[in-house]
């Protein structure tokens, strides 16, 4: 079992005032595949580094498999670090450079020939052996990256900004092949994103990070429908806030007298709602029925922003661009907000 | 293709270009060491004669003689100049790593002090530091030379270094480290291919600057320590031009076979040097 625990984690740089991984917890599940996600410089590659063994915290400890993992070097660890840039060693061919950890734990070349070749056939690289790096396109140097981690088996699989220097296709084909590779060998892998979308799509979990501290940890739809905070909800997406009061099971607000979901937090004075989840038009239930104004639409393609007005309150909604042009500027349109779809905010 | 190649290539497979650069460079290096060579097994050869009127070998039986000092100058020369490579590179490859990759205050100051021994004459230096080597009991000593070459040798040493650093990612270390290798693995597979090209460059100097050293070996050696550079010196001014030339053949052996070995090096024929690429 790979259980990862990090416990009240903190790493200051000498002579740095401000904490770059500040008082962090997780505990992150044997076989998971988990995002740590949050905006450049808010020290998710640091956290990496530190449970690889390329860094040491300033306090906190690191557990793996429930031992603290902080008096190995890197080296002893059992977890491979992916860096950035894939960092595939130039002056060694591919089947090297998959080989390399292999043939530094001292292993017999017959066994290093047989699992660099089991590795490329699972990874879908065979023939590119004896090629350099530099003769590599950026997919096949992501795989040899990929196969070069994977082919020993490490218990703890580390990730920082996989795809972060690929085009758009190309990274959408790399995150669907890496969470194909965590289903076939169930290795626990941990990956740093700055990029909600990739953290959504890929992981299990979402540990969220912002200026070195952990802001949520959750599955990915609880960031869209549970945010702890409004920072949270922004970052995912999250346009509507709208002021009011909690009155028991009800919400007072601009937008009327809601009725919120069971499981309200019972402390908070902004609401908020995802605009994909607002329903626009006619539909058999009247919980939540409110009427706005029409102010303005955007269109994005697959779909349009609406702009509405209820009273002093803005907010926007999604609807489908077919939809969207048959409204006019100015027109009442009929809301339902369900209340499954409410949230309240400190 | 195949259409090309003949055009370019001559009949003996060495196109015109090759031929000429092999012109120019025997004419640079070999033309002006001719009269040396000629001097080395000439009787008497006297002005303006254009070739000695006699031969002899009694220069060379003397300089291979037990009796001269040449064959021991030509020891310690060795010695001392390997000495200072070694000890510039176990210097200068940290030093150099420092400067190359890390900001820090006072780093402006630290490479023009780097700098300075090339621009101050190692002769006042040499005068100030014979005063500090005899307190220390270093001057006339091998290892009192073998410290002062290290002033024009690392400046060269250090600067190659830290151009090297400048162009490496330190992260490929690191890299290399979580795949499984120890720190030492780390160097021996990831470190030294990426730097050999400018080590190599970094201790050709080194060595050559060592090996060419006069003044400073004569300041510190106290004329104790005898090299190749100071018999030549003293042969010359003796007016001996047969054993000058003699000792001069032997003196610029190890700069023939470095050039040789370094030209073939850069030429991008080895392995290390096309795989570091921008180095």
């Amino acid at each position: 079992m790979t259980e990862v625990a990090l416990r009240n984690l903190c790493k200051t740089y000498p002579g740095a005032d401000k904490a770059v991984v500040d008082d962090i917890s997780l505990h992150i599940k044997s076989g998971s595949l988990t995002a740590l996600l949050g905006p450049s410089g808010s020290g998710k590659s640091t956290i990496l580094k530190m449970i690889a063994g390329l860094l040491f915290p300033t306090s906190g400890d690191i557990l793996v498999g429930g031992h603290s993992v902080l008096s190995l070097p890197p080296e002893k660890r059992d977890i491979v670090l992916i860096f950035q840039d894939n960092l595939l060693f130039p002056y060694l061919s591919v089947a090297e450079n998959i080989g390399f950890g292999l043939r530094m734990r001292r292993r017999p070349k017959a066994e290093i020939a047989d699992a660099v070749h089991a590795i490329m056939n699972l990874m879908q690289i065979r023939g590119l052996e004896k090629r350099k790096p530099f003769e590599l396109s950026g997919g096949q140097q992501q795989r040899v990256a990929l196969a070069r981690a994977l082919v020993l088996r490490p218990r703890l699989l580390l990730l920082d900004e996989p795809f972060s220097n690929l085009d758009a296709s190309l990274r959408l084909e790399m995150q669907s092949l890496l969470k194909e590779l965590h289903r076939e060998t169930g290795t626990t892998m941990l990956f740093v994103t700055h990029d909600q979308s990739e953290a959504v799509r890929l992981a299990d979990r979402i540990a969220l990070i912002f200026h070195g501290q952990l802001r949520q940890y959750d599955a990915p739809d609880a960031f869209y429908n549970r945010p702890h905070d409004r920072s949270v909800a922004e970052f995912f997406g999250g346009r509507n806030f709208i002021d009011g009061t909690l009155k028991e099971d009800h919400f007072e607000c601009a937008l009327g007298h809601l009725k919120m979901p069971a499981d309200t937090p019972s402390h908070g004075s902004i609401l908020t709602f995802r605009p994909e989840n607002i329903i626009i038009g006619e539909t058999s239930s009247a919980t939540n029925r409110i009427t706005a104004i029409l102010e303005g639409r955007q269109f994005l393609g697959e779909r349009t922003i609406l702009h509405l007005r209820c009273g002093p309150a803005m907010f926007e909604a999604y609807s489908s661009p077919l939809a969207a042009a048959s409204y006019v500027i100015g027109q009442p349109l009929s809301v339902c907000l369900p209340p499954d779809s409410l949230w309240l905010l400190p | 293709m195949q259409e090309r190649t003949h055009i370019v290539r001559s009949k003996n497979g060495l196109s015109p270009l090759v031929w000429l650069s092999l012109a120019l460079l025997v004419t640079w290096l070999v033309l002006p060491l001719v009269p040396l060579a000629v001097w080395s097994v000439s009787r008497s050869w006297f002005f303006p004669d254009i070739a000695p009127s006699a031969y002899s070998l009694r220069a060379w039986e003397y300089v291979l003689s037990p009796t001269s000092e040449v064959l021991p100058a030509l020891g310690t020369t060795l010695i001392i100049a390997l000495g200072v490579t070694i000890l510039s590179i176990l210097i200068g490859l940290p030093a150099g790593r420092a400067l190359g990759l890390y900001r820090f205050r006072g780093k402006a100051l630290i490479e023009l002090l780097i700098l300075a021994p090339t621009i101050v004459p190692g002769i006042a230096v040499a005068l100030g530091l014979h005063v500090v080597f005899l307190k220390a009991g270093l001057a006339g000593t091998m290892s009192g030379v073998l410290i002062v070459h290290l002033i024009p040798t690392l400046p060269y040493m250090v600067l190659v270094m830290a151009g090297v650093f400048a162009n490496y990612n330190p992260d490929a270390e690191a890299q290399a480290r979580s795949l499984g290798a120890n720190r030492l693995q780390a160097f021996r597979y990831v470190t030294l291919p990426a730097i050999l090209p400018g080590l190599l460059i970094g201790s050709l100097f080194a060595f050559l600057v060592s090996w060419s050293q006069y003044i400073l070996t004569l300041l510190i050696g106290g004329g104790r320590v005898v090299t190749l550079p100071l018999l030549l010196f003293n042969f010359a001014s003796a007016g001996r031009n047969d054993i000058t030339g003699a000792i001069g053949m032997i003196y610029i052996l190890p700069g023939m076979i470095l050039l040789v070995f370094a030209a073939r090096y850069m030429s991008g024929r080895n392995q290390a040097y096309t795989a570091t690429g921008q180095i």
